[in-house]
């Protein structure tokens, strides 16, 4: 019996689910909502936050630690040039720094300097030293000077941001402001202020700017920006962060003449967002950012359940040979199942309602099997079971089934493309039965979702038969 | 989790702070310092079975389709970058002045209907880089991607009539880059060493950035041939750099071009006005006792005001230019001086939105979601920005049939004459 494959097919050949809202999508993509018995797209599910954890670590951190950290995992590090994880590597003190200067031309210059300022003799030469190696473009810590840790779970510095006490500052002078603001309010002034509003987009001049030609005191002016109101009751004045200068600064010499290996690409910069480093030398390991763990509850049912991807068979396209234009080709579908239960489904060709156009347009026609078939249930000790016992005890019949193992059947398809060029969609219903998703309820209910194929280009063979 | 939130934060949660840049986004709570994230505005679809990158940018009339590609991106910011929860949570929403309405719309409709957040304050952006300098009197030249839009403003006052819009900003100076590499740069494989012109290789929008990124400088004194008495700073040659665009395949770019990548917005083509003209132009529309002040704090802010030396060139060429013929006795203003931004230029607009994200008023100036739920659009600030947007539109069709309309001199050029026209007419809304 052939082999069931499971890779996708190089012709672009996909499987779309629809949703019950209209939108298509990869079954990766849709969520199944058990009380519904219906699949859900990103749409119609509505997601919370509900644990952090490290992708290269795996270790969950809590909430609080993970926003006092930033979102940042405490062990791993990535490499600031490529992001790939990096390894700490042991040495003993009296290695030499520089251990990839053959394979660095360009960061071997600097390596022969740094090595000399950050390796003096060191006196205790039984201890161990750590630093960090990405062993994709094989950056390390020494290459920007960082002095080799003590501990392999080093206290590795971080990007400083110079200018955070100034944006304190401005936070303070704001809210200054609106105290001030606010008080003026309280008290409201017995005579009435010449308040003044510039109206924007008139093309009007405001009195506030002509009173400003004749006199600078104005002496109030509420300028409204649409829901912007800044009012103050004196002339505003400046939080003082910043100075105006006349001499602007020109590009500085060590950027004109340095190689592009020492300056940094966009997204390298964009890693540090405060900073924005533009040497090479500068950028610094960059902490693994957590991903978030979430649980997905259904919107369309009140009560909002949780719901779950692992409960619809899986549909995809195995093998396609060339597909002629309006002639039958014979294809292969995969149908794997999910569940721990054996499952009867059947697939039949989608009927197509003249009110509601499909939101997939068909090119071809589909002939599917039009018998129920079971599907073993999923067994994970199962996977390595290279027997083919099971095809015999459900007795396949050889025209429909193609090979059946564990929790997989691949079944033949006809399909008639009815197009001459372009895609080769066409759509099936696949109908299993729920009974072991929803237990307790005696009759067998059907699940039924809409499965959309794309089977890849028509061939062009068809002119010359 | 809420227990723990309450216990670190209080009940209330921090607001999301959000600035979708042409090209990048800018994402982060209210109250820090930088954003958490910058990251392209852009979302990968699945196009028949292909991954794609989709940009806002080029789905900017498609209302439907963007909500699909917002939905996608802010699910993006908020489980995979920001990791909290949007629902019930302020958002300040930072915008471009000249924003479509159907972008803020769409946006508005996701962050409202799908992820429900309590409320959101849209900043007008020019106003959010005037917060981040802690200054009431600048002239905010806002260069990013695909923009370069100048505003001025008097004691927190926007004087929207004179603002200045062109399209020269990053994308000018990539495509620029583009014809300069054509003209002299050169690729080597191996020992071989042949004109980029013969080969021509795809450049795409990505690699021209990177080599921007990495190359643009300006050490060259623009005027120094031109006018070698009234400027003596000589230039300073930046030497040649090579680009690896594949293996053994060596792009090499003259120091020159380095130079003159800047040239695209500072010395367009074919265009009468440039960065520097435009500065000048929205000078001599404000009212003639203001122009020093206000030339006295000029601030460029955006991407492109990290090129090195980007106010440099910028400052030499409005000298020479303001002692032009074309402008000398009109205006009044002998000297320029700079701001330099507090953060990194390509986020001041973010960082305004984070301090007005932790004032006390911010619930005062956002739209609720009940507001918006009822009235489902959210209303402009400004109604002379709809009709600057459809004046530029309705003259880009005009133009767009000859050769090389330039969206830069048509847009200034409307905005000057129908502004010049309306000056005279000064009205006195003095209420007392
Ligand atoms: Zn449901
Ligand atoms: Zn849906
Ligand atoms: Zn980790
Ligand atoms: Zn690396």
């Amino acid at each position: 019996m052939a082999t069931i494959g499971i890779g996708p097919l190089a012709t672009g050949a996909h499987v779309l689910y629809s949703c019950s809202c209209k939108e298509l999508g990869e079954l990766e993509r849709m969520y199944f909502c058990r009380h519904c018995l219906k699949l859900r797209c990103i749409d119609c599910v509505s997601n919370e936050v509900e644990s952090f954890f490290c992708p290269t670590c795996l270790e969950s951190m809590p909430s609080a630690e993970a926003r006092q950290k930033r979102n940042r995992c405490s062990n791993c590090l990535e490499c600031p040039l490529c992001t790939n994880t990096l390894s700490v590597i042991a040495t003993a003190t009296d290695e030499p720094a520089t251990l990839d200067n053959d394979k660095e031309p360009e960061i071997e210059q600097k390596n022969d300097t740094d090595s000399k300022e950050n390796h003096p003799d060191k006196e205790d030469s039984e201890d161990k030293l750590y630093y960090l190696s990405c062993g994709f473009c094989r950056w390390t810590s020494r290459d920007i000077g960082l002095p080799d840790q003590q501990q392999s779970s080093g206290k590795w510095p971080e990007v400083e941001f110079q200018n955070a006490n100034k944006v304190n500052e401005l936070i303070e002078y704001y809210r200054g402001v609106e105290q001030l603001e606010r008080a003026e309010k309280d008290i409201k002034i017995h005579k009435r202020r010449r308040s003044t509003y510039m109206s924007i987009g008139t093309g009007k001049i405001s009195s506030f700017q002509r009173r400003s030609m004749h006199s600078r005191t104005s002496n109030a002016s509420a300028i409204s920006l649409g829901s912007f109101q800044i009012a103050t009751g004196q002339k505003p004045k400046d939080a003082g962060v910043s100075q105006s200068t006349e001499d602007p600064k020109r590009t500085s010499e060590d950027i004109l003449e340095v190689g592009s290996e020492q300056i940094t690409g966009l997204m390298q910069r964009l890693c540090f967002p405060s900073c924005q480093p533009s040497k090479v030398k500068d950028l610094m390991p960059i902490r693994k950012h957590l991903l978030a763990k979430k649980s997905q509850r259904c919107k369309i049912l009140i009560g909002m359940y949780f719901i779950n991807r692992q409960y619809t068979p899986r549909v995809i396209i195995t093998q396609v040979p060339d597909l002629l234009f309006n002639q039958e080709n014979k294809v292969t579908l995969t149908i794997i199942n999910p569940l721990d239960a054996s499952v009867k489904f059947i697939l039949s060709p989608l009927t197509l309602n003249e009110d509601k156009p499909v939101p997939f347009p068909q090119t071809a026609e589909i002939i599917p099997p039009e018998k129920e078939l079971i599907l073993s249930a999923k067994d994970d000790s199962a996977e390595f079971d290279y027997s083919e016992t099971a095809a015999s005890t459900f007795n396949d019949d050889p025209r429909i089934v193609l090979a059946r193992r564990a929790n997989r059947l691949s079944i033949y398809c006809r399909i008639i493309p009815k197009k001459a060029f372009g895609h080769v969609k066409c759509s099936v219903v696949l109908k299993y039965d729920g009974k072991s998703i929803k237990k307790g309820d005696a009759e067998a209910s059907w699940i039924e979702h809409h499965v959309h194929l794309n089977l890849g280009i028509v061939s062009t063979k068809h002119k010359q038969t | 989790m809420s227990l723990l939130d309450n216990i670190v934060l209080g009940s209330e949660k921090v607001p999301v702070v959000l600035d979708i840049g042409a090209a990048y986004t800018k994402c982060g709570f209210a109250g820090e310092s930088c954003p958490r994230h910058i990251l392209p505005s852009s979302v990968v679809t699945c196009v028949d079975g292909k991954e794609k990158v989709v940009k806002f940018i080029d789905y900017a009339g498609n209302s439907q389709e963007l909500v699909k590609l917002l939905k996608r991106f802010i699910h993006n910011i908020f489980f995979k970058y920001l990791l909290v929860n949007p629902k019930d949570r302020r958002m300040v929403i930072v915008e471009s002045v000249l924003c479509p309405n159907t972008f803020k719309n769409s946006l508005a409709k996701v962050i409202f209907q799908h992820f429900e957040i309590q409320s959101a304050m849209f900043a007008p952006g020019h106003l959010m880089g005037l917060y981040s300098l802690g200054l009431t009197t600048a002239m905010i030249v806002d260069c990013g991607y695909s923009e370069a839009i100048v505003l001025p403003f008097y004691e927190t006052a926007s004087l929207f009539n004179c603002c200045q819009v062109s399209n020269l900003a990053g994308k000018v100076i990539n495509s620029h880059l583009e014809k300069l590499l054509l003209l002299y740069a050169s690729i080597t494989y191996g020992n071989e060493t042949k004109p980029f012109a013969a080969e021509r290789g795809p450049l795409t929008e990505d690699i021209l950035e990177e080599i921007k990124v990495k190359a643009c400088v300006s050490g060259h004194n623009p005027n120094y041939e031109d006018n070698a008495s009234e400027s003596t700073i000589k230039p300073l040659p930046a030497k040649p750099m090579k680009f690896h665009l594949g293996p053994s395949k060596v792009l090499t770019i003259p120091g020159e071009v380095r130079d003159k990548m800047l040239d695209a917005v500072f010395k367009p083509d074919c265009n009468d006005i440039s960065l520097a003209s435009m500065i000048i132009d929205c000078l001599l529309m404000c009212p003639i006792d203001i122009r020093k002040d206000l030339a006295a704090s000029i601030c460029v802010t955006g991407g492109c005001a990290a090129i090195p030396g980007f106010n440099w060139r910028l400052k030499e060429e409005l000298t020479v230019l303001a002692n032009s013929p074309r402008y000398k006795d009109e205006l009044c203003v002998k000297t320029f001086k700079f701001y330099e931004t507090v953060v990194h230029p390509n986020y001041t607009n973010w960082l305004g939105g984070s301090i007005c994200g932790i004032l006390e008023n911010l619930p005062d100036r956002s739209i609720s979601r009940e507001t918006f739920l009822k009235a489902e659009y959210v209303p402009d600030w400004t109604h002379s920005r709809k009709r600057l947007r459809s004046v530029a539109q309705a003259i880009m069709k005009k133009v767009s049939g000859e050769k090389t309309p330039s969206l830069a001199s048509v847009v200034s050029k409307i905005m000057t004459s129908s502004a010049k026209a309306k000056l005279p007419k000064v009205a006195i809304n003095d209420d007392s």
